[in-house]
């Protein structure tokens, strides 16, 4: 099998990294960019720096959750973003909620 | 092809109302989103669920159903072929858009036979070719950016490094192998950008990305906040009392740490720099958290001089806690 080594980009951290413009998020989500544009104005998704037209590259995941959700369940492009807010807050709080159980396990189960 | 039960795949009866059975879907529809349900069964859930739906919300699909599908169980059954006249039986589904509830395409083959595929006149029997394309449901959206999940141990995550990945094609079935380079210090929830491993872009568009979300393995050491480890160093009670010097494991190889005279369980060691790595700010802090643990069972010698401690000593452990409640 053949293998080929990738360069893995993190996108969270600052280095060179390649941004999106507004047209080209609409490209890669196919929508209309003054639909990404109303999209950007709701919150849904943000932009770098709050004001120019740059986007990080994985803004599309976001993006495409959104579309989902508001095909599949009949929400409103509001309604899937408190979706997505309220969804982060939730994995946020497991993964504390994960951490705290880490520690309460380690009372419970040491053994000296 | 196996019969498929759409009442009791949306937990409805048989005389159900069409209220009921809407009512029915938008719920397990919300539980079981891919993008809101993580499990991994979720996907396949939800494909069951909207395609039971698709059919029983329509009284007349549902009424052909009805008929030709406890026709279909029986043959299939008793092992037979699919019920005469079966082949005459077609519907025109072209994936109707006025429920804001329809972001369905490709259904099971069973549907496909009974209902026939959207946009094409076909769910005939006698057409084998024609119901049997193996459909690729498809709940993404036209862009071609893809996500998946990489879970790393802590030390993988810290020191960075090769892990392989294997991805399947869809339309070829190969697999490939790719060695990704994971940079040091990753953290749960970042994520590893592969540039043109996602999807094929629609139409002429480009290839989409690849993205790994990374998560963490827990770890039975070290437990991670933001660039800071937390890791626990159990101590006897006269080495908490007296001071002491003792070996803890780090992320690197073992260092040599000094107890403070008078540490209670709880007390943080903090070991600067010895935490997670940071490629932007410099690794985090280790803090070793004292927790005093004594022998399960004394020797005699271990008796008598925690006896002869117990009768001499004027520690009272709880005094500071009686005068506060007071």
């Amino acid at each position: 099998m053949r293998t080929t080594v990738m360069n893995g980009l993190m996108v969270q951290w600052g280095q060179r990294l390649e941004t999106l413009s507004t047209d080209e998020v609409a490209a890669r989500c196919g929508l209309h960019p003054t639909l990404v544009e109303r999209l950007v104005a709701l919150g849904l998704i943000e932009s770098l720096d709050g004001r120019t037209d740059r986007f990080p590259p994985d803004v599309t995941l976001r993006l495409q959750r959104a579309l989902r959700l508001r095909r599949d369940l009949g929400l409103s492009y509001n309604g899937a973003a408190l979706v997505l807010e309220l969804l982060d807050r939730i994995e946020d709080l497991e993964r504390r909620l994960e951490q705290y159980e880490h520690q309460s396990n380690r009372w419970k189960y040491k053994t000296p | 092809m196996d019969f498929k039960d759409y009442y009791a795949i949306l937990g409805v009866s048989k005389t159900a109302s069409q209220d009921e059975i809407q009512h029915a879907y938008r719920k397990l529809a919300r539980q079981y989103h891919p993008d809101i349900n993580k499990e991994p069964e979720a996907e396949n859930r939800f494909k069951e669920i909207g395609e039971a739906y698709e059919v029983l919300k329509d009284p007349e699909k549902r009424q052909k159903y009805d008929r030709y599908g406890s026709a279909w169980k029986a043959a299939q059954q008793s092992g037979g072929t699919p019920p005469p006249g079966y082949e005459d039986v077609w519907f025109d589904f072209s994936g109707s858009s006025e429920d804001a509830f329809s972001g369905f395409s490709g259904f099971s083959s069973f549907f496909e036979q009974l209902f026939g595929r959207g946009g094409q006149r076909s769910g005939a029997w006698n057409n084998p070719g024609a119901g049997r394309r193996d459909s690729s449901w498809s709940w993404t959206m036209p862009s071609a950016d893809q996500e998946a999940i990489l879970s790393l141990t802590l030390e993988e995550a810290a020191r960075g490094g090769q892990r392989e990945i294997s991805l399947t094609d869809p339309e070829t079935g190969q697999t490939k192998t790719y060695a990704v380079k994971i940079p040091k210090g990753i953290r749960p929830g970042q994520r590893i950008r592969l540039a043109k491993l996602g999807g094929q872009g629609t139409g002429r568009g480009p290839a989409g990305d690849l993205y790994l979300n990374v998560e963490l393995l827990p770890n039975a050491a070290f437990r991670l906040e933001g660039r800071d480890l937390y890791t626990t160093l159990a101590v006897a009670p006269w080495e908490a009392a007296l001071g002491a010097e003792a070996t803890l494991s780090t992320l690197d190889g073992n260092v040599r740490v000094k107890i403070p005279a008078g540490s209670s369980s709880g007390r943080r060691i903090r070991l600067k720099g010895r935490g997670f790595p940071d490629a932007k700010s410099g690794a985090g802090d280790l803090y070793a958290e004292i927790e005093i643990v004594v022998p399960k069972s004394l020797s005699d010698d271990e008796r008598r001089l925690f006896e002869e401690l117990a009768q001499r000593s004027t520690f009272q452990p709880r005094a500071a806690e009686t005068k506060s409640r007071a």
